[in-house]
């Protein structure tokens, strides 16, 4: 039977949670804590291993892999509904993260090109992948977290030691309540995209280890919006940061080093691509996956290609332009990933407490469906 | 007195396709018949007659192919007892067919290697291999004696894996040198030799290495059976082989190693890998191996470990500079400017003055070119193969640059890029860099440092999606595996490595006792 290992579960996670993150979380974040911004981030660890928790209880309480899971605990009828309805929040992740990254290369780098371009080519990379199966896809993963993680490290320390100013970080923990819980909830509810840890952790050899790999996967988020957000700060200062649409890249753009290596943004966007292949990607597999449990379909393989027009056609009418796309990733993207990702999973937590372990604890044993045609 | 006489030989009818199948008749004659049937048109069989010096003499027939034996041998080894008969010790009277063919092969002949057969297929599968078949009337089986022996090419340094440290000796086309060279380097009876016979005309011996309990068992029988369902006339490298066994067939990621180095085959036999060489080709065929693996040199273990890891490195640099160089300068050239220094920008903008192609056609043109020319100093006869190759170089391009066709920054870039291909210590590893270097220059015309990426993405998934006989492409990198990958991009020193690489099957990972440490 098809394994995956934990590195490639921690690296599928990180690339669900990460690469969007870091293009949105800092400034998010900035504008509502300012200078205290970074401690919002490192605050997270507190909802992100409660998150990790209940997540790790419900995988406990479930013999089968989600989707099926949500018809063990709910019941046929229900269960087929929300899986359905995740199928649809799968996608529409999907569509949203290659929209958001098109429209700021659009915006950024390329301004002549049109997004149909990147927006096909994305697709085929992503539908390349997902033909190739979950084993290939985790494989790559692996590859693009080997290779995109140590550089963002190295970039954003570059750009703290480069600009070097701990006074942008002062008045320390000069904030009200409010704006740090929205910070908090800003930075938190990204982790709810973990969720396909249910289907996935089904694939892993031991289950003890699943929580340390969700933790490992918070910790490094942490540390990435923590890097982001300090170097932001010492960089650009609040009120510039607050000017810039994407500080980040602004941060990235001013870093010189040794009066030689200048403007090396593109680099970094060449090598965030990566990331977002990941985070492209792997929502639109959970989507083929759910699909092909839901309906108890042979293989998930050749939905991928339906499924890639409606990602692409989706991603396409979302938003007249990026003003458009950063407000509904500031007001409705939050609420509905954390509807779906959070709340959702945490009613099925509440229901799972009242009911027993299942007989056959045994998760390295999912069912045969999910095995075949991973 | 005989118990079978001589027949007068019947007329033969049958196809020859038919007659092949035929086991050999006690009547010397009909064999002589089929087999001057068989072996029309073959004007070096020698059919050489004789008479057994038994009492009755007995007549016989020494069949041989020349040119592929040894005649010494068969003279004085083969043909000279049976006149003489010597060392009978007793009468050869009232005795038996079988008992007559036990005898010549026991007491009689002198050879090391004799052996019965009994049909024409194997008779002729044996004379076509260099060895001398015996055939005695009256007797329904033959006898054959290992006398093979022809004219091969000495023992010589490989030319295409040029070492300065350690081992000369090379692999060379006779199989039997081979697996003596081998044998000589591991002296255990674990070291397993397996031979098969493929391709229906050619009928060429097939030999399949690997040491038992380090090389896992399921690989083994997973490539014996490849093998043996190969169904082809001829079998003449084992190149011929790789597109039938190969986990992926139609791909360009050649997912097999070569060498012609004997001690190199071991270091991969020792590491559980299994190695196919074919009658005839000097290269042993190495499966399974990763991508990475194509990195490391043999040379590597003779020289001290840091410098060796050293070396590694800058060999994944050239990889990389190979790879991505002229796509880089395109990309930088054509969409990016902001990245270059403005003292260098301008520079550069002063070279390109004047070039009437824009940087990606130039560095396709000048790319391509290099490509033809290395090709044309491969195919040329050595004595003016690197003169072209030189003339070629300095003087088309400093034509091309002084005729402003094309721009000296660009065509540092190539040469450069040429350079580090070369650093490649496998051609297979060279072969698809070349290739994909082309898709990744026409990524980088189209979306500049984005086109790169996404060509880097789908290099990834497509590698990532192949395996060699089971082993994963591109591991250890992906799956990620720390404790293997330390002896990839660096060489780990001797007292490190205690272990095997792990293969999915084996059964022995230690190569050292756990005592032994630095």
């Amino acid at each position: 039977m098809f394994r995956i290992s934990h590195f490639q579960l921690y690296c599928i996670l990180l690339l669900l949670v990460g690469p969007v993150a870091f293009l949105e979380t800092p400034n998010i974040l900035i504008i509502h804590l300012g200078c205290n911004a970074w401690l919002a981030a490192i605050g997270t660890i507190v909802p992100g291993i409660l998150l990790a928790a209940m997540f790790q209880y419900i995988i406990k309480k479930s013999s089968q892999p989600f989707p099926l899971l949500l018809e063990e605990h709910l019941g046929k009828i229900l269960g087929k509904f929300l899986g359905f309805l995740y199928i649809l929040a799968f996608l529409l992740a999907s569509s949203f993260t290659l929209r958001l990254f098109v429209d700021f290369i659009v915006t950024n780098v390329l301004p002549q090109t049109p997004i149909s371009v990147f927006i096909g080519v994305l697709l085929l990379v992503g539908f390349v992948a997902i033909k190739s199966g979950l084993e290939n896809l985790a494989r790559c993963c692996e590859l693009v977290t080997l290779l995109g993680l140590p550089f963002a490290f190295l970039i954003f320390l570059a750009a703290i030691i480069e600009n070097w100013n701990p006074g942008n970080l002062l008045p320390f923990a000069y904030m009200d309540l409010t704006s740090f819980s929205l910070g908090l909830l800003s930075c938190s509810y990204v982790l709810g995209k973990m969720l396909p840890i249910l289907s996935l952790a089904f694939f892993c050899p031991r289950q003890e280890k699943i929580r340390q790999v969700m933790f490992l996967v918070i910790s490094t988020y942490v540390a990435l919006m923590l890097a982001t957000t300090l170097a932001t700060l010492m960089t650009l200062d609040i009120s510039m940061s607050n000017i810039a649409t994407f500080p980040t890249f602004s941060t990235i753009r001013l870093l010189h080093i040794a009066d030689f290596i200048q403007n090396i943004d593109i680099v970094f966007i060449g090598i965030w691509i990566m990331g977002v292949f990941g985070s492209v990607t792997i929502p639109w597999f959970m989507a083929c996956y759910t699909a092909q449990q839901l309906f108890a379909l042979k293989d998930y393989r050749f939905l991928a290609a339906p499924s890639s027009l409606i990602i692409g056609v989706f991603s396409i009418l979302m938003g007249k332009n990026i003003l458009e796309l950063l407000a509904v990733s500031m007001h409705i993207i939050p609420l509905l990933y954390s509807f779906v990702f959070i709340l959702l999973p945490f009613l099925l937590f509440l229901l799972t407490l009242f009911k027993p372990y299942p007989e056959s604890a045994t998760l390295a044993e999912p069912g045969s469906k999910a095995e075949s045609s991973a | 007195m005989r118990f079978i006489k001589s027949k007068k030989p019947e007329k033969i009818d049958i196809p020859p396709g038919e007659l092949v199948e035929q086991a050999l008749s006690p009547v010397l004659q009909d064999n002589r018949e089929k087999l001057r049937i068989l072996l029309a048109g073959c004007s070096d069989v020698v059919m050489r007659d004789f008479m057994l010096a038994s009492h009755p003499p007995t007549p016989g027939l020494l069949l041989y192919f020349d040119g592929l034996v040894d005649k010494e041998q068969v003279a004085l080894h083969l043909l000279q007892p049976l006149l003489t008969e010597q060392n009978t010790g007793d009468s050869s009277e009232n005795l038996s067919p079988d008992e007559m063919l036990k005898r010549v092969q026991y007491r009689i002949l002198s050879i090391s290697e004799v052996k019965t057969l009994s049909n024409i297929e194997e008779l002729l599968h044996h004379i076509s291999s260099g060895d001398t078949v015996l055939l005695i009337d009256g007797c329904s089986s033959g006898l054959v004696a290992g006398t093979r022996s022809w004219q091969s090419r000495a023992i010589q340094t490989p030319e295409n894996e040029i070492t300065i440290y350690g081992p000369k000796e090379g692999l060379s086309e006779t199989l039997r040198f081979n697996t003596a060279l081998l044998r000589r380097r591991i002296k255990s009876t674990n070291f397993k030799i397996e031979n098969m016979v493929i391709g229906k005309l050619s009928k060429t011996d097939v030999a399949l290495f690997y040491i038992e309990h380090i090389a896992p068992r399921p690989m083994v029988e997973e490539l014996k059976k490849r093998l043996e369902a190969i169904d082809i006339d001829a079998v003449l490298d084992p190149r011929y082989l790789v597109e039938f066994v190969a986990d992926e067939k139609r791909s360009i990621f050649t997912q097999e190693q070569y060498t012609e180095k004997p001690d190199r085959l071991c270091g991969y036999l020792l590491e559980g890998r299994i190695a196919v060489m074919v009658d005839g080709s000097p290269m042993a065929l190495i499966v399974p191996v990763s991508f990475l693996e194509y990195l490391i040199s043999p040379e590597d273990y003779y020289i001290n470990y840091i410098a060796a890891s050293l070396f590694r490195l800058l060999r994944l640099g050239a990889f990389a500079i190979a790879l991505l160089l002229p796509s880089l300068y395109v990309a930088v050239i054509t969409y990016h400017h902001e990245m270059v220094p403005t003292p260098l920008l301008l520079t550069l903008a002063a070279t390109r003055q004047g070039v009437p192609f824009p940087a990606f056609v130039e560095a396709l043109l000048l790319d391509l070119t290099f490509e033809l020319l290395r090709e044309a100093g491969l195919r040329l006869p050595r004595a003016v193969g690197p003169a072209v190759s030189i003339v070629g170089a300095l003087i088309i391009g400093d034509a091309a640059v002084r005729a402003g066709l094309v721009s000296t920054p660009m065509v540092v870039i190539i040469a450069a890029t040429g350079i580090a291909s070369f650093a490649s210590p496998s051609y297979n590893a060279g072969i698809i860099i070349r290739i994909a270097r082309f898709a990744f220059l026409i990524a980088s015309g189209l979306l500049g440092f984005l086109g790169i990426m996404i060509a880097l993405i789908l290099l990834f998934v497509r590698m990532a999606s192949l395996s060699s006989l089971g082993l994963p492409y591109l591991a250890p990198l992906a799956p990620f595996n720390w404790q293997q990958l330390g002896d990839i991009f660096i060489r780990r020193p001797w007292f490190e490595n205690r272990k095997r690489p792990y293969l999915e099957g084996m059964e022995n990972q230690w190569r050292q006792g756990k005592s032994t440490g630095g």
